[in-house]
């Protein structure tokens, strides 16, 4: 087949560079749970680990720090302007693995293109405020958004990978998804889509040449591969372990399990746009007062995790400090059902994806709740399933999600609970707190900002827009060899300062 | 012979256009790839958009009748998430997978020869009740499971294979071990039944009163008569064999379709899991009519009408 020489060489070339047993010292094994299926950042499907390869080879124009905060990186100063126009300054030293100057005009070109519906970015949901980008000198450019835009500073540390405009613009859109160009710590040496990247450290990146000179990158979908991959000393780096796996590293000397909270936490959304007893505040309540968390994080996962009071992190911006979470007491809740009118309970449909921590989570309240009297019927299903049943418009029995939510910073409220802006269904609509929350997103000072946030979140707590479970760590399986390795609430990984 | 060939290789276009069928219409009714692709907080307006701009804003059966005449030119559409043609993507992988397939395969069915006519040959000794037994627990082992036991065992604690992947002739081991264990105990029980049963036939007898030396006995006649119902089987478990092999990829991080059939269902990449299926069930077909063709060429008795 006229395909198979390149399938060979592909081949000789991968068991060139991988899978050779034991990592060299000055290279880097990683295994994420997927690979991306192209190198353009535009094109890349929209995940955490597209973000994590693509993070090496291309620069944000901000840095996101391991406490949530963000630095000049590839922009060294800012200006407001006006409340929809802001001025940015850009290094003048920074060049593109081909060697050409990073200027104003990559900026403007990589934007437009993440901004272009066309392209389908999605990238778009954070940066979509943005009306054009102005560029004023070869450094200096300009962002005017439609409406106040305090998050653009964070979405700029997020998703703004700059692109080489003449280079891209050679060699076409095919050609850079496999063999790009960026302006990151590490350059493209080999790239299969989907399955493996080989990447060599740029000698003349701007913030210092990368310590390890070359890491691999591997997808390794299953978890107790990942693990083994990494008990077997090919890789040094497996990223997301489940607790049970991670709890193997415990006895080895080569490699240790390390935990961090992610920003996203386990919570409950009740259905309250459909009627029913749902709707009711009394029985929301009564749901919330019938799970005791802190047995569930003893007796399920060991007693790692912290309950939580709401889908929000302690440096998330508009946390807020004065929520408790929810004390756990069956008999207020029987006495809550009975005050609403369901002495005798009701049927009720809880909604999960296929994860094991997800299912134990879901299985304990399923059977919490049913000893209230509220017989709960665990559905669990594909990503994809769960998605469309959120945005269902017509059920037919009370429904309650659970899944992991939180705010990336600066409160871009990623829920069910903030009626403009979520695509795959809202679970709770109240205008004042759309209005709080919209008027926070326009504010540009942090300070009233936030209390604008912690008053939206009073009022969800309240109201029972949400139940709060608890936040569990996420555990990266790290070679004991390795130092510098920041891990980050967001999930993120730099690893230009890493060392072996 | 040739009648027969060219009446089956007529039946190839319609059973295609009734499997793309069936899995574009499941694919279509059980999500929406422009919401899966964008994250949560995307506005509807931006979900709205990427919908017409991938074309999934029309009716099905429209986008099904424009897939299907682009299909009769060969073009199996574009996948969402390599964003090149989904036909090319799967070719590119599906030698990985024949190649894991067929030396598995062939080892498989190497032991299972040999296990099942010795095992025939020993009928009620110890030796055949070690052979039906190993085969019993072949079945019976989960191969995800074993798959992960061999890799644990060979690569973790002894480290003398990799964990996964592919490359060296080092990664092929495991996975075409575990996939041999997978395939070859139901190949070697018809074996063993077609050789006993063979043996007790009269042409045996009649070979064995002319004189013929044992080997030429079972090796020439026996072996001969009783492959015909192994061919057919294999032939006939082709999809069964196919869908072991998803799950030997999958634990293996073996890049082949199956692979990337999982990687396209997690997408919603309609265009490439449509492709991946319309290939394997060419590729079921086909070995469907060697294995005929190859039972026509082992016993020249058998003819289909």
């Amino acid at each position: 087949m006229f395909k198979f020489r390149k399938v060979l060489v592909a081949l000789l070339l991968f068991g060139a560079t991988v899978g050779q047993g034991a990592v060299a010292q000055d290279s880097l094994g990683v295994a994420d749970v997927a690979v991306p299926t192209t190198l353009d950042p535009v094109t890349a499907p929209f995940n955490m680990a597209s973000v994590r390869l693509l993070t090496q080879v291309y620069d944000n124009l901000l840095f996101i720090t391991p406490d949530n905060d963000y630095e000049p990186w590839l922009v060294t100063d800012w200006q407001v302007i006006d409340e929809t126009t802001w001025e940015f300054r850009l290094r003048d030293d920074v060049t593109f693995h081909d060697g050409s100057d990073l200027t104003a005009h990559d900026v403007k070109f990589s934007l437009d293109r993440f901004l272009d519906p066309d392209e389908g970015a999605g990238a778009i949901a954070y940066l979509g405020g943005i009306s054009r980008v102005e560029v004023l000198e070869e450094h200096t450019f300009r962002i005017v958004t439609a409406k106040p835009m305090p998050t653009l500073l964070f979405a700029m540390a997020f998703n703004t990978w700059i692109m080489p405009k003449e280079y891209f613009e050679r060699v076409g859109a095919d050609e850079f998804a496999l063999r790009p160009v960026g302006s990151g710590p590490y350059r493209v040496a080999d790239f299969t889509p989907g399955s493996a990247a080989t990447l060599e450290a740029n000698a003349e990146y701007w913030a210092g040449a990368p310590a390890v000179r070359s890491v691999t990158w591997r997808s390794l979908p299953d978890a107790a591969t990942r693990m083994a991959a990494l008990r077997a000393g090919e890789i040094d780096l497996a990223i997301n372990l489940p607790a049970d796996t991670a709890v193997l590293l415990e006895t080895s000397d080569d490699a240790r399990a390390a935990a961090f909270f992610p920003l996203l936490t386990y919570s409950l959304a009740p259905d309250t746009m459909h009627g029913g007893p749902l709707a009711d505040l009394k029985v929301r309540q009564a749901l919330a007062h019938a799970i005791d968390t802190e047995a569930m994080l003893r007796d399920l996962f060991g007693g790692s995790g912290v309950q939580t009071s709401h889908p929000a992190t302690t440096d998330t911006l508009g946390y807020n400090p004065e929520l408790q979470p929810w004390v756990f007491d069956p008999e207020r809740a029987r006495d809550l059902l009975a005050e609403a009118g369901y002495p005798d309970g009701f049927d009720l449909v809880l909604y999960t994806r296929q994860d094991a921590d997800r299912e134990l989570t879901a299985g304990a309240v399923a059977s919490q709740w049913t000893n209230i009297g509220v017989n709960t019927r665990m559905q669990v299903v594909e990503s994809a399933v769960f998605i469309e049943s959120r945005s269902a418009e017509v059920t037919d029995q009370p429904r309650v999600y659970l899944d992991l939510w939180g705010t990336a910073g600066d409160s871009f409220f990623v829920t069910p609970w903030y009626t403009p802006q979520s695509s795959w269904g809202v679970t709770y609509s109240d205008p004042e707190t759309t209005s709080l929350i919209e008027e926070a997103a326009s504010i540009v000072d942090a300070e009233r900002r936030t209390d604008l946030y912690q008053q939206a979140w009073q009022q969800l707590y309240d109201d029972v827009a949400f139940i709060p479970l608890y936040n569990l760590p996420l555990y990266w399986g790290i070679n004991e060899e390795i130092s510098e390795l920041d891990l980050y609430g967001t999930q993120y990984l730099y690893l230009f300062k890493v060392t072996k | 012979m040739t009648t027969f060939i060219l009446r089956r290789l007529l039946q190839i276009p319609l059973t295609l256009l009734l499997v793309s069928l069936v899995v574009f219409l499941a694919l279509s009714s059980s999500g929406d790839p422009a919401r899966l692709l964008l994250p949560e907080n995307a506005t509807a307006e931006q979900v709205a958009s990427l919908r017409a701009r991938l074309g999934l804003d029309q009716p099905v059966m429209l986008q099904y009748w424009s897939y299907v005449s682009r299909l009769a030119t060969g073009d199996l559409g574009q996948s969402l998430s390599y964003r090149r043609p989904a036909l090319d993507v799967v070719l590119e992988h599906l030698p990985r997978t024949l190649l894991l397939g067929g030396i598995s395969l062939l080892l498989a069915v190497m032991l299972a020869v040999v296990g099942g006519v010795v095992s025939a040959l020993k009928q009620g000794t110890t030796v055949d009740n070690i052979i039906v037994a190993a085969a019993v627990l072949g079945r019976g082992v989960p191969t995800f499971w074993l798959g992960i036991m061999l890799i644990l065992l060979f690569a973790v604690n002894l480290r003398i294979l990799p964990t996964s992947g592919m490359g060296t002739w080092r990664h092929l081991v495991l996975p075409v071990f575990t996939y041999a264990w997978y395939l070859s105990p139901q190949i070697l029980l018809i074996m063993r039944s077609g050789v006993s049963e063979s043996l007790l036939e009269d042409y045996v007898r009649t070979a064995r009163s002319k004189g013929l030396p044992e080997s030429r006995v079972i090796g020439r006649h026996v072996i001969r008569n009783s492959l015909v119902p192994v061919v057919a089987y294999v032939g006939m478990q082709m999809g069964y064999f196919i869908g072991g092999s998803f799950l030997i990829e999958a634990v293996f991080a073996w890049p082949g379709i199956g692979w990337l059939s999982l990687q396209g269902v997690n997408h919603r990449d309609i265009n490439l899991v449509t492709a991946v299926v319309l290939v394997t069930a060419l590729a079921i077909i086909v070995f469907n009519i060697l294995a005929d063709i190859a039972n026509l060429l082992i016993d020249p008795r058998i003819s289909y009408r």
